[in-house]
C-alpha cells in the first residue's frame, strides 16, 4: 500500500452518472403480514442529506431495515435502487459492500467479538466484495486511530468487545467511527440522537457533517427536530402511516416542531 | 490362561452382536480385569437409555452392530481396578481390554494419543511438579477407517500429590462412525491445582467422563470445555466432582454449539460431602442450537451436604442472536462468516482464564478451524 493510500481507504467510490443515489418507488413492506410501508416514494440525489420525520409508529425504522435488508421485513411491492441498481434483491452484506450503512438506533452488544477485529473484518469483507485489495493491519490501525481521535474516542474503548458495556453516547460514537472507517455511499441514520446528551450529540453530528460529500448521501430518520439543528438537511419529508405526505426545505422541520404532526393526519 | 479358558466356555446369552464382540475381545485379552468386565456385561449389558447417567448416550445401541473391538491380550490391571468404581463402565472395559497399563513418567510436558481399542494410563504428578498433559484420539494406522469406524475405550487414573499442578488438554474428534469413550479419574490432594480443557467435536458417539476427587484443602479445580456437534455427531461431556474436605474450589465453564442432526450432552454433578465447609463450586453451561433438529441435553446438579458453602450453577440454551447477525452483515461481513464470528465468540468463553496464553491461542485456532467446518 502506498503511503497516501491509508487516507484514501474510506473515500466514497466513483458514482454512476444520470441515476440519483437512492430512488425509492412506491415501496410497500409488511412485518408479520401487517403492512407498514404503503407506497413510499423518495429520491435522494448524490450528495444530499434528507430527513424523514414522523411520529412514533409511522414505520420510520421499518424503512431503514427494509433498505438495509433485515430479515422479517417483507417487500410486497415497489422498488428501491442505489445508483440505478436494484437494492432489494441483495443480501445485507452485499448492500453494505455497495455502500449502504445503517447507523443503528440501538447498536447491538456482541460479547466475545473484539471491536477492532470486527471493524477490520467488516472493512476487508467489503473491499473484497468490491474487488479491492485488503487493508493490512498497520494501515488499518493508522486509519482507525486517526478517526477515533477525531471522534474523541478513548483507544481503550476499542479494546473491548463490540458495544459491550458502552454508554449510549459511546455506542453512537462507535457507530460514527464505523461510518468514518467504512466510508459508505448512502448513510441511513436511524434516530441517531436517541440516548445522547447535548455534548455527545454535537460530537456525533460533527462526525456526520465531516462525512458530507458530493459522492455521499444521507437519510436521517428522526421524530425530533433537535438533531436537524446539528445536521442540516437539504430536504425534509413528513412520514406518516407508511408513506411521505409532505416534503419541503429545512424550514419544514421547524414547522413540524411548532405545529406537530396532527395537521398531516388528514392527508393520510 | 485358566481364566481365559473359563471365560471362553461361557454362553453369550442375549447380548447384542456388539456386546458379543466386546465379550470375545475381553475373553481374548484374558486376566481378572477382563473377567470382571465380562461379568458386568453379562449381568447388565452395556449402558443404555434406561440407565440414568447414560440416558442421552445409548452405548448399547451405538455398539449394537460393532464387532471391531481389538483383542489386545496380556495381563489385567489390578492397580487400576483397585480403585475401580462400580458404575464406571468405560474404565472397566478399558482395563479389561488393555494389554498393560501405561505409566507416564512425570515431566514438564507429556502427550498421549489414544489409539483404537482399549487403553489404560496411570499418571502420578509428584508434589510441587507443574505438568501439561495433552491428549488426543488417534484414528489408528492408516487414518480414519472407511469401513465403519473405530472404537476406543480409554481409562485414565491420575493422581496429583500435594502442591502439584496439572494442566490437561483433551482434543477429541472422530468420524460419524467412530465410538470414542474415555473415563478419567483424578485425585487432587491438598493445595494441588487441576486444570482441564476439552475441545470435543464428537463422533458417532463420543463420551468423555471426568471424575474428580478433591481430597485435600486448598485444592483448585478448573474444568473448561468446548464442544461442537454437527450432523451425525454425538458428543457427551460428563463430569462428577466430589469435594470430600472443605476449603477447596471448583470452577467449571462448558460451552457448546450443535448443528442440525447433531447431539450434545452435558452432565455435571458436583457433590459437597458432609463437613466440606468452605467449598466454593461454580458451574456454568451454555449451548447454541444452530438449526432445527439440533439437540442438546443438559443436566447440571449440585448436591450439597455441608452447611457453609458457596455454590452456584446455571445452564442456558438458545439460538444465534438474529439482531447480532444482522448487525455484522449490515457492516459487510458475509452471512457464513458472521455466523462463525458469533459462534466463536460464544464458545471461546469456555477458554477464558484457562491454561496459559500459548495454549489458549492454540486451542483458539483449533476452535476457529473446527467452526469453519461446522458452519460450512
Amino acid at each position: 500500500m502506498r503511503p497516501n493510500q491509508a487516507a484514501q481507504i474510506n473515500q466514497p467510490r466513483p458514482t454512476k452518472l444520470c441515476d440519483p443515489m437512492l430512488t425509492i418507488d412506491a415501496l410497500c413492506a409488511s412485518v408479520d403480514g401487517k403492512p407498514i410501508l404503503k407506497g413510499l416514494s423518495l429520491v435522494i440525489p448524490d450528495g444530499e442529506v434528507h430527513a424523514v420525520m414522523g411520529p412514533n409508529g409511522a414505520g420510520k425504522s421499518t424503512l431503514s431495515y427494509v433498505l438495509s435488508g433485515r430479515e422479517g421485513y417483507e417487500v410486497t411491492a415497489g422498488a428501491a435502487r442505489l445508483d440505478g441498481d436494484d437494492l432489494l434483491g441483495l443480501a445485507p452484506e452485499e448492500r453494505a459492500a455497495r455502500g449502504v450503512f445503517l447507523a443503528f438506533q440501538y447498536p447491538v452488544e456482541i460479547p466475545g467479538v473484539p471491536t477492532m477485529t470486527f471493524l477490520r473484518t467488516a472493512l476487508n469483507a467489503q473491499r473484497k466484495a468490491r474487488g479491492e485489495a485488503e487493508v493490512n493491519a498497520a494501515d488499518f490501525l493508522k486509519l482507525v486511530r486517526a478517526r477515533a481521535s477525531e471522534l474523541r474516542i478513548d483507544p481503550e474503548m476499542l479494546k473491548r468487545p463490540l458495544n459491550v458495556g458502552f454508554s449510549g453516547g459511546e455506542k453512537k460514537r462507535l457507530e460514527a467511527l464505523q461510518m468514518a472507517v467504512l466510508g459508505p455511499r448512502l448513510v441511513l441514520l436511524d434516530e441517531m440522537d436517541s440516548g445522547l446528551d447535548i455534548d455527545a450529540l454535537r460530537v456525533v453530528a460533527d462526525a456526520v457533517n465531516a462525512l458530507r460529500s458530493p459522492e455521499r448521501s444521507m437519510l436521517i430518520i428522526t421524530h425530533y427536530q433537535r438533531l436537524l439543528d446539528y445536521i442540516r438537511p437539504d430536504r425534509v419529508h413528513v412520514f406518516m402511516n407508511g408513506r411521505i405526505v409532505a416534503s419541503g426545505g429545512p424550514e419544514l422541520a421547524h414547522e413540524l416542531e411548532a405545529g406537530g404532526y396532527d395537521r398531516y393526519c388528514e392527508a393520510v | 490362561m485358566i481364566v481365559t479358558a473359563r471365560l471362553s466356555e461361557m454362553a453369550l446369552g442375549t447380548l447384542t452382536p456388539g456386546e458379543e464382540g466386546l465379550v470375545r475381545a475381553l475373553q481374548a485379552a484374558g486376566g481378572p480385569a477382563a473377567l470382571r468386565a465380562v461379568e458386568r456385561l453379562r449381568a447388565q449389558g452395556l449402558p443404555n437409555r434406561r440407565v440414568e447417567s447414560w440416558r442421552h448416550s445409548d452405548l448399547r445401541s451405538a455398539l449394537a452392530d460393532r464387532c471391531d473391538i481389538p483383542a489386545l491380550g496380556g495381563e489385567g490391571l489390578e492397580a487400576a481396578l483397585a480403585a475401580e468404581r462400580a458404575d464406571d463402565v468405560i474404565g472397566l472395559i478399558a482395563a479389561g481390554l488393555a494389554a498393560h497399563e501405561q505409566v507416564l513418567a512425570p515431566g514438564v510436558a507429556a502427550s498421549l494419543s489414544h489409539a483404537p481399542g482399549g487403553g489404560v494410563v496411570r499418571f502420578d504428578v509428584p508434589a510441587g511438579a507443574d505438568v501439561t498433559l495433552s491428549e488426543c484420539f488417534d484414528a489408528g494406522p492408516g487414518g480414519p477407517r472407511q469401513d465403519g469406524g473405530a472404537t476406543a475405550f480409554v481409562g485414565l487414573w491420575i493422581s496429583l500429590a500435594p502442591g502439584a499442578r496439572l494442566r490437561r488438554v483433551v482434543r477429541q474428534r472422530g468420524t460419524g462412525a467412530d465410538l470414542q469413550l474415555m473415563s478419567a479419574h483424578v485425585q487432587v490432594a491438598a493445595g494441588a491445582c487441576f486444570e482441564q480443557v476439552i475441545l470435543a467435536e464428537g463422533a458417532g458417539l463420543a463420551r468423555i467422563e471426568t471424575h474428580v476427587d478433591v481430597a485435600g484443602p486448598g485444592a483448585v479445580v478448573r474444568l473448561n470445555a468446548a464442544y461442537l456437534a454437527d450432523a451425525g455427531r454425538h458428543v457427551d461431556l460428563t463430569f462428577q466432582v466430589d469435594h470430600r474436605v472443605g476449603g477447596s474450589s471448583t470452577h467449571q465453564m462448558v460451552k457448546g454449539v450443535v448443528a442440525g442432526g447433531g447431539r450434545g450432552v452435558f452432565q455435571g454433578c458436583f457433590v459437597v460431602h458432609p463437613g466440606a465447609d468452605g467449598t466454593v463450586a461454580r458451574q456454568r453451561h451454555g449451548v447454541l442450537l444452530l438449526d432445527e433438529g439440533a439437540r442438546s441435553f443438559a443436566k447440571p446438579e449440585l448436591m450439597i451436604y455441608a452447611h457453609d458453602v458457596e455454590c452456584a450453577h446455571g445452564a442456558t440454551a438458545g439460538a444465534l442472536d438474529d439482531a447480532a447477525l444482522f448487525y455484522l452483515r449490515q457492516r459487510g461481513v458475509p452471512h457464513a462468516q458472521a455466523r462463525r464470528m458469533l459462534m466463536e465468540a460464544f464458545v471461546s468463553e469456555a477458554f477464558d482464564g484457562a491454561l496459559d496464553e500459548d495454549l489458549r491461542a492454540r486451542l483458539g485456532c483449533e476452535l476457529a478451524a473446527a467452526l469453519q467446518d461446522l458452519a460450512s
